[in-house]
């Protein structure tokens, strides 16, 4: 299996490289956090907005565009062509779950993407010197393995929103529903403790938040121990249930397709 | 007179084949909602925290909210479909078609096609526009509507232009399918009024790329805040980029070399 994931990797990452310009592009259109860094921003300007210095939404807003770009998913365009098309079946044939070539594929951009992001992070800390976090080895550890919860938790939810499209014709609507709800509750907006209470109440549970603003928060200082285990226990359990409801969603799914027979 | 008829051809035809998918019609006018809720939300909780966003108060802030959604729904109505017919028709070399018809090519391609339903954007934006404006208590006076109408030609004339020039990139960059969608990373900022920004980012989107003439002086017109130099400069870049995009873009198709035969 391991070896497997090398050679799928060197593939997606010499693609990767052939289409080198159009993935700066897609990369460089991420502007919503920054959009939105400069709405908080002008608003501290006369003094904190409950809590949040001008300095503490640089640093929550630059963060949250690196947790933006490192968790970036576009797997249901290629899912749902492909099952339109048929070309699923293909896939069908090799000796490996489709899911791997997918998910090598946006592995590779992973990989790639940090070397052009290390020099917009240098900019960026050399405009904003002031931009601080809370680095513990501990919180910088969870960072890490939260930032992969993100990104796999992203990825399973949209790749199943993608195998509707076995099903209904509007799977790519429901998946922009679930995007929209992912900038709205997942800390894009606002970071989720300037929402009323009873909303980040319940906001906090959400699967948004773990897709989005969880690692930002770890290292932003402002959660309690507390409050850091709980999440992470969320965290996992949304982890496992994005696995599991992919597997049911995946056999009932693939039943469908055959009996296409496309 | 010809391209008025033509046009309404056109048209007609991208009614009729619409109109086959009704239930899609009908996902997407919900969609458009949804999205102008969202907007409206993520105003509102900046609003829980504040009087004024930018010197803007909430009403005046959905002012420009709406007029993006408007804007929004222009672009993916009317440009959108039409760029992305003429990227693939240099591609595959189909826009010997587009050169050899006895019709004004820029005319063609960027007026081919539409897709109707994403109008609705354009009519929820005008029904927001008139919300915010009863929240305000505010009858606009006739010049400040005269000048409205005027900043919103001048709006889509900008973002006509902007959007021809990228199209006219295309006879150089034809393996680049996505680079249209940079313009879509600055119209994001023009979401909220541009006085949120400071300094350099300001400059660049009131002098460089002018978006804050799409969104945010339009509703300074109408609510009667903008002063002379603006509105000047504003139809001065509307004058501008429309003979410079029509320029570029006759430059650029003396590029085509269509496809290898």
């Amino acid at each position: 299996m391991f070896r497997k994931y090398i050679a799928l990797l060197r593939l997606g990452i010499a693609a990767m490289f052939e289409y080198r310009a159009s993935m700066l592009i897609w990369m460089l259109i991420n502007v919503m956090p920054l959009v939105m860094l400069a709405v908080w921003f002008s608003m501290a300007e006369g003094g904190p907005v409950a809590g949040y210095t001008q300095s503490d939404f640089v640093s929550y807003y630059l963060l949250l565009a690196f947790v933006q770009q490192m968790t970036t998913v576009w797997v249901i365009y290629e899912l749902d062509y492909e099952i339109r098309h048929g070309d699923l079946s293909i896939k069908l044939l090799h000796p490996l779950n489709p899911l791997h070539d997918y998910l090598s594929t946006n592995l590779a951009d992973k990989i790639l993407r940090p070397f052009a992001l290390i020099p917009l992070a240098v900019a960026a800390w050399l405009i904003f010197p002031t931009i601080h976090y809370h680095l513990t080895p501990l919180r910088v550890a969870l960072f890490v393995v939260a930032l992969a919860a993100a990104w796999f938790i992203r990825f399973m939810s949209q790749y199943i929103f993608g195998l509707l499209a076995f099903w209904v014709s509007d799977s790519m609507t429901l998946n922009d529903i679930w995007f929209a709800f992912t900038e709205m509750l997942g800390g894009m907006i606002a970071p989720l403790d300037l929402f009323p209470p009873q909303v980040a109440a319940v906001a906090n549970w959400l699967p948004f938040r773990f897709m989005l603003a969880f690692p930002v928060e770890i290292v932003s200082g402002r959660l309690t121990s507390q409050d850091l285990a709980a999440g992470a226990a969320a965290m996992l359990f949304w982890v496992v249930l994005a696995f599991v409801v992919y597997r049911w969603v995946w056999r009932r799914g693939i039943r469908q397709f055959s009996a296409f027979g496309a | 007179m010809r391209y008025l008829r033509l046009l309404t051809i056109f048209y007609k035809y991208s009614i009729i084949s619409e109109l086959e998918y009704r239930v899609e019609f009908l996902a997407n006018v919900f969609m458009s909602v949804f999205w102008l809720a969202w907007a409206i939300v993520s105003v509102a909780i900046f609003f829980l925290h504040t009087d004024e966003i930018g010197d803007w108060t909430w009403p005046e802030v959905l002012m420009v909210v709406a007029l993006f959604t408007l804007f929004s729904g222009v672009m993916e109505a009317l440009l959108r479909p039409n760029v992305g017919a003429v990227l693939d028709q240099v591609r595959d070399g189909t826009f010997d078609f587009v050169l050899t018809k006895p019709v004004n090519a820029q005319f063609i391609a960027s007026l081919r096609n539409i897709v109707v339903w994403r109008l609705s954007d354009v009519v929820i934006g005008l029904g927001l526009i008139a919300y915010a404006l009863a929240q305000m208590h505010i009858v606009p006076t006739v010049g400040q509507v005269a000048l409205f109408a005027l900043m919103l030609l001048a709006a889509t004339a900008i973002v006509y232009s902007l959007w021809l020039m990228m199209v006219s990139l295309a006879f150089w960059f034809v393996k680049l399918d996505n680079f249209t969608e940079l313009f879509y990373g600055f119209y994001e900022a023009g979401r909220y009024p541009v006085t949120i920004y400071r300094g350099f980012a300001r400059a660049l989107l009131t002098f460089v790329v002018p978006i804050a003439f799409v969104t945010t002086f339009p509703a300074s017109a109408l609510l009667g805040r903008i002063d002379q130099p603006m509105t000047l400069l504003g139809l001065a870049f509307a004058i501008g980029l429309f003979i410079l995009s029509n320029r570029f873009w006759t430059f650029a198709v003396g590029h085509y070399s269509s496809a290898s035969s």
